[in-house]
């Protein structure tokens, strides 16, 4: 049993303390309430008992609730002897009564009325005017209750991940532990990660979940290294039930960052708590990241995220009209899904921008005037890379920097992407190879012809480096 | 009661007092003020559940006493009394005033059914100019929106931790946070979110007063005191409802990382966004173009029904190009808030958070969402 460590009944209801008491304290106030109402006006009685009742009676000490201050006030100079007259009649050991301003039965009827909020949310959320997100990030787990399973489209392309998801939201800490999901940029990773979570914190109320993404777990670590107080941090997240922690390829290069997770995470994992990490990689692709990480990454369930089909991509954007209640022609969310392929966000703002479009036209457009408003986006990136963005890429991708790949030197670590950026130069820019050669040092263009052969050969061969070479493209191209 | 007061005194003190009185029909005592004379002094008090007010006037005083009369009607009545001193008595829960040349009976209600006002330990307090507070919260106090679905942030958060003060106020588009350095350390932070309604107030009262106010504070209530200048006896109290629950983690609204940064001529660009709103119709939505290399700001706005707008400014600029739509309402808002002669806009990317601050002043930020293209 898994959870016989966490769930220990915390709920002490008012009325639970007393249960020897003659006549439960609700019939009591209302006894009370309604001897009074003979000598307080209608109106007095309405504004000053309304929301009141008796939270507990111990000892002869009766302790009731009021909704403010100025009903405590009033209550307390001007009924309470009578009030105390009437309970004395109704039970003797009575002698004393007080009144308090109970600010806890407001906060679980916020807590209630937070579980309603996404509906009403959700309604702007076709709105151009942007509202913070932040502000719908529940504050005790981080998660955003915008993301939930509901709203992801399931394809052939992430049922994986879905299904491991799935199977972590109903026995967390059973089944797949810990659950590393990775994919590309936009593909749904962090809506996955924070709807397991949302999920999660609605089936087991009583679950501390914590959502972090790992820059600002780092920014944490960084700044309690500095207060001196890593210690509370840590005591703190290895309170928690699950972690989820999101995109953890920025731990990479991160020393000291990678040494307190490494403890937090064993922390977590020898109690049989649920960790739920995603990156933008498999873990072995990750450059400088601690083998022991590492394989602790790589212990539980790994599920990708590759890119969707025409078929998904459609279904997504139909979702999302659906969603937002956004009507279009199916020729334009053919042409939307056929056009963006590599990223789901990209593809949901196209489509927002074309809302937008209908919106100001107010009347149904056609599919020429979609060509025509996303012309710029859908041409543009193919152009719009050169030899700096590629360099930047590969280096950034493998942690180097960006003098280190144009070295003249056979490490290891430097060569592989070396050839991969010459690989790159020759299938996105179409450069011709003597060109290629010259741009690292003068090297011979047979040089350049022996990287580009061989990375093409590999990724046939490799499936983790074409998933790398395939990462570093969307960067490439994602970046604005 | 019997007491001689200064007519000018009176009158400033009632007209401050009576805005927040109501009429509702359940609780008729809500509309009145109630006049207690204890000391030297004449108290008026007035309250509409949310916010009281209690404001002391010094008096001479021949019997002590107390009554409960609608407020608005006596403000209006003692506004048309032009004389310099007055004389005010009881008769049973009339109030009479009186002159050499005139005398008036208000009709009152029974003084026992106005409502209690709670106390406030005096525990825990810091204290801060008035001009300083006033200010300060006049830059964010139209932001907040009431909301019931987030009433946390339908109010202004006051934080106060070591020796800075922040006031801040959101309304889920655009947020505003201002930071005030106090005079000294105050020992034990505070932070609690307080009523739009009675932030407007204590704006209203305090703006004309000059001295210190001292806030105290309970998980439930505020008390904001300015004593007396003259001798150390209260002034004016203000005792507002606190809002409850945590306001939202704003710091992680900041945006930290931009792709471009503008610093701009403010004026100019107030006009030019005004003479876009106008054209942008319905939707308030102006869009700015900025291209860093040739140090230029295009405003763009256009509406079938209206027409179109364009202008371009110069401006010092750095990062990329970037296209951007805002609402100009919220826009200007920001913009009237900031002080000094230059801004600077902050973009980040995406189409996320921007920021707007003065040039050369750290204690004033804007932090504004896009509308999306």
């Amino acid at each position: 049993m898994p959870f016989s460590t966490i769930a220990s009944p915390k709920e002490t209801l008012p009325e639970s303390a007393d249960s020897q008491a003659a006549i439960s304290n609700e019939e009591l106030w209302q006894a009370v309430l309604a001897q009074i109402q003979f000598s307080v006006s209608r109106a007095n009685f309405a504004t000053w008992f309304r929301n009141t009742q008796i939270i507990s009676n111990k000892n002869g000490e009766v302790l009731v609730s009021v909704p403010n201050s100025f009903s405590r006030e009033w209550l307390g100079n001007k009924y309470q002897t009578a009030i105390l007259k009437i309970l004395r009649d109704l039970d003797n050991n009575i002698r004393l009564v007080e009144f308090t301003v109970d600010a806890e039965s407001e906060k679980t009827k916020r807590a209630t009325e937070a579980m309603s909020r996404p509906t009403a949310v959700f309604a702007s959320a076709t709105e151009t005017q942007q509202q913070f997100p932040e502000l719908n990030v529940n504050q005790k787990t981080n998660l955003n209750f915008r993301y939930t399973f509901e709203s992801f489209v399931v394809g052939e392309f992430n049922e994986l991940a879905h299904a491991a998801s799935w199977a972590v939201a109903e026995a967390p800490g059973v089944t797949y532990n810990p659950l590393f999901i990775y994919g590309g940029v936009g593909l749904g990773k962090t809506h996955l990660l924070q709807a397991t979570g949302n999920r999660l914190a609605a089936l087991f109320p009583k679950l501390r979940v914590v959502y972090s993404n790992s820059e600002r777990l780092v920014s944490k670590i960084v700044d309690s290294i500095k207060n001196q107080t890593i210690g509370e941090l840590k005591n703190s997240l290895s309170k928690v039930d699950v972690l989820i922690v999101d995109d953890v390829q920025f731990l990479a290069g991160k020393d000291k960052t990678q040494e307190e997770f490494f403890h937090i995470f064993n922390t977590l994992f020898q109690n049989q708590k649920q960790i739920i990490l995603s990156s933008d990689r498999p873990p072995n692709a990750i450059p400088a990241l601690e083998d022991r990480l590492r394989s602790r990454f790589e212990g539980g369930m790994i599920a990708d995220i590759s890119f969707p089909t025409i078929e998904s991509r459609i279904a997504i954007l139909k979702s999302k009209c659906e969603q937002g209640g956004i009507v279009l022609a199916d020729e334009i969310l053919e042409f939307l899904a056929a056009n963006i392929q590599k990223n789901i966000r990209d593809m949901e703002g196209a489509l927002n921008r074309v809302a937008a479009l209908q919106k100001i036209n107010k009347a149904a457009i056609n599919l020429a005037d979609v060509k025509k408003l996303l012309h710029n986006s859908l041409v543009a990136p193919k152009k719009a890379t050169n030899f700096k963005k590629i360099i930047q890429a590969v280096s950034s991708f493998y942690d180097l920097n960006k003098e280190d790949l144009l070295l003249v030197t056979r490490r290891k670590e430097i060569v592989k992407p070396r050839q991969i950026a010459m690989y790159l130069l020759r299938q996105e820019l179409q450069e011709s190879f003597p060109s290629i050669g010259r741009r690292f040092q003068g090297k011979d263009h047979t040089t350049a012809i022996y990287a580009f052969e061989k990375v093409t050969q590999k990724i046939e061969e490799d499936s983790t480096l074409a998933t790398e070479v395939n990462l570093i493209k969307q960067r490439l191209y994602s970046e604005v | 009661m019997k007491i001689e007061i200064l007519r000018d005194l009176f009158k400033k003190a009632l007209n401050a007092s009576e805005k927040i009185t109501r009429k509702i029909s359940s609780l008729p005592a809500l509309q009145n003020v109630l006049m207690t004379v204890e000391g030297n002094f004449l108290e008026l008090t007035t309250t509409n559940l949310e916010t009281t007010i209690r404001w002391w006037v010094l008096a001479k005083v021949s019997k002590k006493g107390q009554v409960a009369v609608p407020a608005t009607f006596l403000a209006n009545v003692v506004n048309l009394i032009p004389a310099e001193k007055l004389d005010l008595r009881e008769d049973g829960q009339n109030l009479i005033i009186t002159t050499p040349d005139q005398e008036v009976q208000i009709q009152g209600q029974d003084p026992a059914e106005f409502p209690i006002i709670p106390k406030i330990s005096k525990n825990d307090f810091w204290q801060i100019e008035t001009t300083t507070f006033t200010q300060a919260l006049g830059l964010v106090v139209d932001i907040p929106a009431v909301s019931q679905i987030r009433p946390e942030i339908s109010g202004v958060l006051i934080a106060v931790k070591a020796d800075i003060l922040k006031i801040v106020a959101t309304d889920s588009f655009r947020l505003a946070e201002k930071t005030i350095k106090l005079n000294k350390n105050q020992g034990k932070d505070c932070s609690f979110i307080l009523p739009q309604g009675a932030a407007r107030e204590l704006m209203n009262i305090f703006s004309q007063e000059n001295g210190e106010i001292s806030i105290f504070y309970n998980p439930n209530q505020a008390l904001f005191e300015l004593s007396n200048q003259e001798m150390s006896y209260p002034q004016i109290n203000v005792l507002s409802r606190l809002i409850e629950g945590a306001y939202p983690n704003y710091q992680d609204i900041i945006p930290k990382k931009f792709v471009a940064n503008l610093t701009i001529n403010k004026d100019e660009l107030v006009s030019q966004i005004k003479k876009a709103g106008l054209f942008s119709g319905r939707s308030s939505e102006v869009r700015l173009e900025i291209t860093p290399k040739d140090g230029k700001l295009k405003v763009f706005s256009q509406t079938i029904e209206t027409g179109k707008n364009e202008a371009t400014l110069p401006c010092r600029a750095e990062g990329i190009a970037v296209k951007i739509s805002f609402n100009y309402k919220f826009l200007l808002d920001g913009l009237n808030s900031v002080k000094g002669a230059e801004v600077t806009l902050e973009l980040s990317e995406n189409e996320g958070p921007c920021i707007l601050r003065p040039v050369g002043d750290n204690s004033f930020l804007y932090v504004l969402m896009p509308i999306k293209l």
